[in-house]
């Protein structure tokens, strides 16, 4: 007999359901619920529980002081609250820690979207100077001296502890950091109350009346365009271009999630800007001429009021079922 | 290994296949600079300029051969990562009877190169490697590592470190076709004389630094492997040929940690290695390895001076080494 477990969550798939003509783009659009059950003694149960917990241990550092959560800290929806994040120690990352809110519905990782795969990704703080500074061949060899964790890769993988158990363990618990139950998501279920008058004005403003959704699109609003956003005329972040080395990738970067974004400050790739309504003013603007910059980007007026609404609406994207998940916290 | 291979083609021959038997193909790579036996550490003149190398590697893949009147045989799953001071790799096994010609890109095809070294279970030479063949941020191998110094005030001496390291699908590289070859047996084992000096050519050293990128510098490398000739065929290679008189180790310490220690030992037979710290206690054994490889020192060790030695019946060789946490 196997008891079910809910974590008490849903899945989006609305990614795979809303991908309609660019008129519907423009209308809100909130996540799909779907029931995503994990069986207790099922092999995705013990995959997620070692994921989780290697996610929460610092023996993925060389000196054993930090972890992936001390740059992604599930209160501030997996960022740190940092301008620019800090490895071991107290070594400068060059960016501004990204949420990992439904990072499992991303096709593209790192802000510059470079990076194929989740589970390619768990290596790069790993080999990172900055980051945990480590040999992936190493930390394979804490986690299999540790007999809990190689148990639960024996009942999760039905195998010893490989690079392959150790990525994808992390990348499965990270799948799981769904968040579907902001106000904004109740609204679109058919709460009509969960939004106020004021984050409904700014709703329209965000939807309708400017740009943002011709970047910021979908039940994530991000469908990983790569552009720019006019932050600066030079940027000391060369973007894309760090990898590719061609000119047209200066300065580009992946359109971010704003779920959860009034939790996940400073913001930009460099943390520059500090609160939503600098982030707003700054659109206002117009940015900075770029060559890479979204055509899309162009000044606009917002009166004070108006400005408060969109910023409200930002903030009804904050899902505090999702800060607050214990299925995400490791208790030791 | 080879007894597997007499085993298999036994069983075939057993059956009463009538089919060509499964022939192993062997690769030899002799790497020199300019003409001289290629070591770590040695500094070579470039042009004018004293340059030395302290890793050299390189991912070959996409092997085609060309075989018993014209017909091709592609070898998807061959992939070889070879390294400076390690002549011998095995390509695998196909049903060939005399090689004529073959070719292969250096590099990673586009596919594998996207997979992440997590697909791969250790030991392939696409899983993870110490020191690293992949840089994880943009989740592809490096297509090669050249690292060393060079001289740049003139004295002679090298000072001035350069990492030349391609990473990114365009530098996939055609290696020009390899024709006119006439190999058979039940092992062939194609012969080639690598010029590391030839990749170098028309490359600034002096302005490089780290260089970890599909840029210029990397292109350059990508063009000399065919304009220059890095790659020569040398029939008359083999392994024993190859042996040295003197044996050379070489640590690689990019992780000072946990150091790699190259190695190639005046010796055809395999060798048993052991680590031992100053009180003369073992920290790390491996039996029966090659005489020619690198070691991954694999151990979380407190900082101090190790000796690793190389045994068998033939060679007694010790290197000191450290550790720094
Ligand atoms: C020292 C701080 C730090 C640590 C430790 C750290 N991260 Fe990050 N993380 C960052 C920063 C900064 C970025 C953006 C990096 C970039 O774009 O180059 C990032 C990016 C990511 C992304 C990409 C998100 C996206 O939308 O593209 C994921 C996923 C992620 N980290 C997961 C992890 C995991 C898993 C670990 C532990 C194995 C971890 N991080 C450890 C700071 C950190
Ligand atoms: C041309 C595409 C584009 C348009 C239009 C656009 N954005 Fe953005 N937005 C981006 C990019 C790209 C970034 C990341 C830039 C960086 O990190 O330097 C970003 C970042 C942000 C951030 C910070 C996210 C974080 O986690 O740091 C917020 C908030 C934001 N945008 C809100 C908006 C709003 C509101 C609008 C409409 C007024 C809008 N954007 C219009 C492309 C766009």
């Amino acid at each position: 007999m196997k008891a079910v477990v809910y974590f008490g969550f849903f899945v989006g798939v609305a990614l795979l359901l809303m991908r309609c003509g660019s008129a519907a783009m423009s209308e809100p659009i909130g996540a799909t619920n779907r029931p995503l059950m994990s069986e207790v003694d099922s092999t995705e149960f013990y995959r997620v529980k070692l994921g989780k917990h290697l996610f929460y241990d610092p023996i993925l550092s060389r000196d054993s002081t930090i972890s992936c959560a001390t740059c992604h800290v599930q209160e501030l929806a997996f960022t740190d609250g940092l301008p620019k994040s800090v490895g071991i120690r107290n070594r400068m990352v060059t960016r501004n820690s990204p949420t990992l809110t439904n990072v499992g519905n991303r096709t593209m990782f790192l802000l510059d979207g470079v990076n194929p795969s989740l589970e390619s990704q768990v290596g790069v703080p790993i080999q990172e100077h900055n980051e945990f500074d480590f040999h992936v061949l190493l930390v394979i060899d804490r986690i299999a001296n540790n007999p809990t964790y190689a148990g639960w890769a024996r009942k999760g993988y039905n195998s010893e502890v490989t690079e392959f158990v150790l990525k994808n363990s992390i990348a499965s618990f990270e799948r799981t950091l769904i968040s579907d139950n902001s106000p904004y998501d109740k609204f679109i279920d058919g709460n009509y109350a969960a939004l106020d008058n004021g984050q409904k004005k700014g709703m329209e403003l965000f939807f309708e009346t400017l740009n943002c959704t011709e970047c910021h699109s979908g039940p994530d609003f991000t469908e990983e365009r790569l552009t720019n956003n006019g932050l600066y005329e030079v940027y000391a972040d060369s973007g894309r271009m760090r990898l590719t080395e061609t000119e047209a990738d200066r300065a580009i970067f992946k359109v971010p999630t704003l779920r959860n974004i009034a939790v996940t400050g400073p913001y930009m790739h460099d943390g520059s800007i500090e609160t939503l309504e600098e982030v707003i003013k700054h659109y206002e603007s117009g940015g900075h001429p770029h060559p890479g910059k979204g055509k899309e980007i162009v000044p606009f007026e917002l009166t004070s009021e108006e400005r408060s609404n969109l910023v409200r609406f930002l903030e009804a994207l904050t899902d505090n079922d999702f800060l607050t998940n214990p299925a995400f916290r490791v208790d030791y | 290994m080879k007894a597997k291979h007499l085993l298999l083609s036994a069983i075939l021959t057993g059956a009463g296949f009538t089919a060509q038997a499964q022939t192993t193909i062997d690769l030899v790579l002799n790497h020199q600079f300019e003409g001289a036996s290629f070591q770590y550490g040695t500094v070579y003149d470039l042009n004018g300029t004293a340059v030395s190398l302290s890793r050299a590697q390189y991912y070959m893949s996409g092997f085609e051969l060309t075989h018993d009147g014209g017909q091709t045989t592609s070898m998807p799953d061959a992939y070889v990562l070879a390294s400076g001071n390690v002549s011998s790799y095995s390509l695998g096994m196909e049903n060939i009877t005399s090689l004529e010609g073959f070719s292969f890109d250096l590099g990673v095809d586009a596919v594998r190169n996207g997979m992440g070294t997590q697909s791969w279970s250790a030991g392939h030479p696409l899983a993870a490697q110490s020191p690293s063949m992949d840089w994880s941020w943009p989740g592809g191998y490096f297509f090669w590592v050249l690292d060393g110094d060079v001289d740049t005030d003139m004295d002679g001496t090298p000072d001035q470190p350069f990492s030349l390291r391609g990473l990114g699908n365009v530098l996939l590289t055609d290696v020009n076709q390899f024709t006119g070859m006439s190999l058979s047996g039940s092992t062939i084992t194609i012969g080639m004389d690598v010029n590391i000096a030839d990749w170098l050519q028309t490359i600034d050293l002096a302005s490089v630094f780290s260089q970890h990128d599909a840029g210029s510098n990397n292109q350059l490398i990508s063009s000399n492997t065919n304009d220059e000739t890095v790659f020569t065929l040398n029939a008359s290679l083999n392994t024993e040929e190859l042996t040295l008189e003197e044996s050379n180790i070489y640590a690689d310490y990019q992780m000072a940690y946990a150091p790699t220690i190259y190695y190639d030992l005046a010796t055809a037979n395999n060798v048993d290695i052991t680590v031992v710290d100053m009180t003369g206690a073992i920290v790390l054994e491996a039996s029966k390895q090659n005489p020619e490889g690198n070691y991954f020192i694999r151990k979380e060790l407190p900082d101090g001076t190790y000796l690793i030695n190389f045994t068998n019946g033939e060679i007694n060789k010790q290197f000191r080494f450290v550790i720094k946490n």
